[in-house]
């Protein structure tokens, strides 16, 4: 198990990087970026958690508080189930306050669904992997910004929908047969020290 | 001539445990940092075989590379590796303290990978002729 | 005792050009930092990212153009791009000499 573990990391091919790409290297514009984490009862519940006065107050900035406290009104007043009304409230929130939205989900959702691995392989198809690889990067970049994010699920539908599950399952049941040889020699193990205790005991 | 193999048998029983006491710290730091949210992704160091052409006066005969595991998960784009080769790279104290530990290769990859960029470590030193000899 | 140990350990005090060099690195690297590359690589980007557009020359004339181009420079000197704490020296240069704000 070990050795496999070592020869799958052999697997790897390294590409050499000499010293003048080095240094004239393009910094990368999606350095990891992180989706802004966050999970909420529907947009009403995070523009008021959001857009709440007090959360410009430490440190204290007055314009921002003056904003906050029209924007989280017209919140109290707006319908939860109205959509296009909240949408609107938001996209004031982040023009007006800078706050940034939560795109935990979406981000995961389309992570998952526009990785361009999903199309290669014995599920290669050649228009969704170039889709996927177009669409991944921007996907990347845009990590902490949910109206970019919204607009990149309209493009991945036909992604989303090819996005197949039993796929992952495969995967799973792959590493899981580490996990069972694991514990068939744990279990080999215990049982192989009981009737040795068992035959101590008894001589 | 004894003097010198006694010296090279405490060198290597040192060197060891300092190549040890490196990787662990620097995963310590990393895992630290992870943990705090200070970095958005975590790194993990490992003793790799290391690109044999890469030797140099102090290279370990076997296990000469610095293998460094990127925990994203995600792909990552060979721009985002060369970053983190350069941010390691760009810290003279640690590359004059891998090449001297007998490390002679910087690998980098991601985890689930099958690419990664690697780096003659000999090269990013200010070095001395000791390396070329 | 205390004598034969330290010769075992520290070998028979003959040492070559090699191991002396060996010896003055390692005792020069002792404390090496880590942070900087484990938790400060991110911010080294974002804040270098800034300073780029901050420092830039062209957005200064005269003594300030002078004094931009010297940072920027500096900016994009290997040992200073990635490294979290020069690139914060950097920033405190561009606030006094450019007026730059960082807010």
């Amino acid at each position: 198990m070990m050795k496999q573990m070592a020869m799958q990391e052999d697997n790897i091919s390294f590409e050499e990087i000499g010293k003048e790409e080095t240094i004239h290297a393009e910094q990368p514009q999606a350095l990891f970026k992180q989706p802004i984490r966050g999970r909420y009862q529907g947009l009403h519940a995070e523009l008021k958690a959001r857009c709440a006065p007090e959360n410009f107050m430490n440190p204290y900035e007055p314009e921002k508080v003056s904003k906050a406290n029209e924007l989280y009104s017209e919140v109290l007043h707006t319908d939860a189930q109205a959509d296009e009304q909240l949408k609107q409230l938001r996209l004031r929130a982040i023009e007006e306050l800078g706050i940034k939205f939560s795109t935990e989900e979406l981000f995961d959702r389309l992570s998952t669904a526009c990785n361009p691995k999903n199309f290669t392989g014995d599920a290669y198809n050649k228009e969704r992997l170039e889709l996927a690889n177009r669409l991944y990067q921007t996907v990347l970049m845009n990590a902490d910004n949910v109206l970019a994010l919204e607009e990149i699920e309209g493009e991945a539908k036909e992604l989303i929908e090819a996005y197949k599950p039993y796929k992952n399952g495969n995967e799973v049941h792959e590493n899981s047969f580490g996990d069972v040889l694991i514990l068939s020699i744990v279990c080999l193990a215990i049982y192989a020290l009981a009737i040795l205790i068992a035959y101590i005991i008894n001589h | 001539m004894f003097a010198n193999t006694w010296n090279k048998i405490v060198s290597w029983f040192r060197d060891r445990s300092e190549r040890n006491r490196l990787v662990r710290s620097f995963n310590e730091s990393a895992r630290e940092a992870f943990v705090m949210g200070e970095a958005p992704a975590m790194l993990e160091a490992s003793i790799s075989r290391g690109d044999p052409s890469y030797k140099h006066a102090f290279s370990r005969w076997m296990y000469s590379g610095f293998r460094i595991k990127i925990f994203t998960g995600r792909l990552l784009s060979k721009d985002e590796m060369i970053f983190i080769g350069n941010t390691i790279l760009s810290n003279e104290q640690l590359v004059r303290r891998l090449v001297v530990l007998g490390w002679d290769t910087l690998e980098i990859h991601g985890e689930n990978a099958t690419y990664g960029c690697k780096w003659k470590l000999a090269d990013h030193m200010e070095t001395i002729n000791l390396l070329n000899s | 005792m205390g004598n034969i140990l330290s010769w075992l350990t520290q070998g028979l005090g003959f040492k070559s050009e090699k191991q002396q060099y060996k010896q003055k690195v390692m005792n020069k690297t002792a404390n090496v930092d880590f942070s900087s590359i484990t938790h400060d690589w991110e911010k080294s980007k974002r804040l270098y990212d800034v300073l780029k557009k901050k420092c830039h020359p062209d957005l200064y004339t005269g003594e300030q153009n002078e004094a931009a181009t010297r940072l920027f420079q500096l900016l994009m000197e290997k040992e200073k791009k990635y490294n979290y704490s020069e690139l914060l020296k950097i920033k405190e240069m561009a606030e006094k000499e450019l007026g730059a704000s960082f807010l």
